[in-house]
């Protein structure tokens, strides 16, 4: 089993998913250290790229 | 975290599992013989124990906050795979998961291959089948009970309910397959990845959720009602139907 089948297996084969994720991560990680703004920015902000990665991966395919 | 709710996600999420491995244990029971196909489980169990054995304790040793950020982005990146299929097989834009097809194709293979090697093969394939979805049990124990002892418990408790009660009603009913309506078990499994997933993350990465734990509610919630749009919204005139 190769690093590609297991990563083809965890996030199945959507790409806008893996990278909305990967986006949500890096944007609440920087906006958690800014301690001027408030943590609930930091929560909406990675729930909603979250979602936008889920829609993207739905639509995807269907055109 | 409420005990009962993480026993029931893992519940649901290792009943899936069992569901899969159980089909292909009773297919190659059926095609060739029970005493290889359980030679093959009891293998893929001892094995798929010798593994968590050694892995398992391995994860104590990584600080919690990098723990969570893993295995939440972990969790949500599964979650959302297992929920696009879901919400695409409900918006009638793939097929619905057929457990009974998959039992009826695995013995037609099983019944075309060399009689001198077909035990091997049977014994082999259920050894195949426990460890790998076995596996994927461990895996979702110890996602969901990373935050604590108490954790671990509940979840443990959870999947291995799940597994008594999946492995009873397969031997009762002996063609489980379709009889659990798993494509609404992955629906709501893959609600609950993502949801445990994406406040996990959060936490990993400093977080401070609005009334802690409760959020998880409204989390779960907002996948909820978002991917019931979704439904909703891919069930309209747009072209084409993905692929299996």
């Amino acid at each position: 089993m190769n690093i590609v089948s297991v990563w083809k297996f965890i996030v199945g084969d959507s790409r806008y998913a893996p990278v909305s994720v990967g986006i949500a991560t890096v944007v609440t990680a920087v906006l958690v250290h800014i301690s001027m703004i408030p943590s609930v920015v930091g929560e909406i902000s990675l729930f909603s790229l979250i979602v936008v990665g889920l829609v993207a991966s739905v639509f995807e395919k269907i055109s | 975290m409420d005990g009962w709710l993480l026993a029931g996600t893992t519940f649901l999420a290792s009943a899936v599992e069992a569901v899969e491995a159980l089909t292909i244990v009773l297919a190659v029971g059926v095609a060739r013989s029970w005493r290889t196909a359980l030679q093959g489980a009891l293998l893929g169990f001892i094995a798929l124990i010798v593994i968590v054995a050694l892995v398992g304790p391995a994860l104590r040793f990584i600080p919690l906050g990098v723990l969570e950020l893993i295995v939440g982005v972990f969790l949500t990146l599964f979650g959302l795979a297992w929920l696009r299929k879901a919400i695409l097989r409900y918006a009638g834009r793939k097929a619905m998961r057929n457990e009974d097809a998959a039992y009826d194709r695995e013995i037609t293979e099983m019944r075309a291959v060399d009689e001198l090697h077909a035990d091997r093969i049977a014994t082999a394939t259920t050894f195949n089948a426990i460890l790998l979805e076995g596996l994927e049990v461990a895996i979702i124990v110890i996602s969901f009970g990373a935050a604590s002892p108490k954790a671990l418990r509940w979840s443990a408790i959870g999947a291995l309910i799940a597994v008594v009660i999946v492995i009873a009603l397969g031997f009762l009913l002996r063609r489980p397959a379709s009889r659990v309506p798993e494509n609404l078990l992955k629906f709501v499994v893959g609600i609950m990845l993502t949801s445990f997933g994406t406040f996990w993350t959060g936490e990993g990465l400093g977080v401070v959720w609005w009334q802690a734990d409760f959020s998880l509610i409204v989390i779960v919630l907002g996948y909820l009602s978002i991917s019931l749009g979704l439904i909703a919204l891919a069930k309209g005139p747009y072209s084409r139907t993905e692929s299996q």
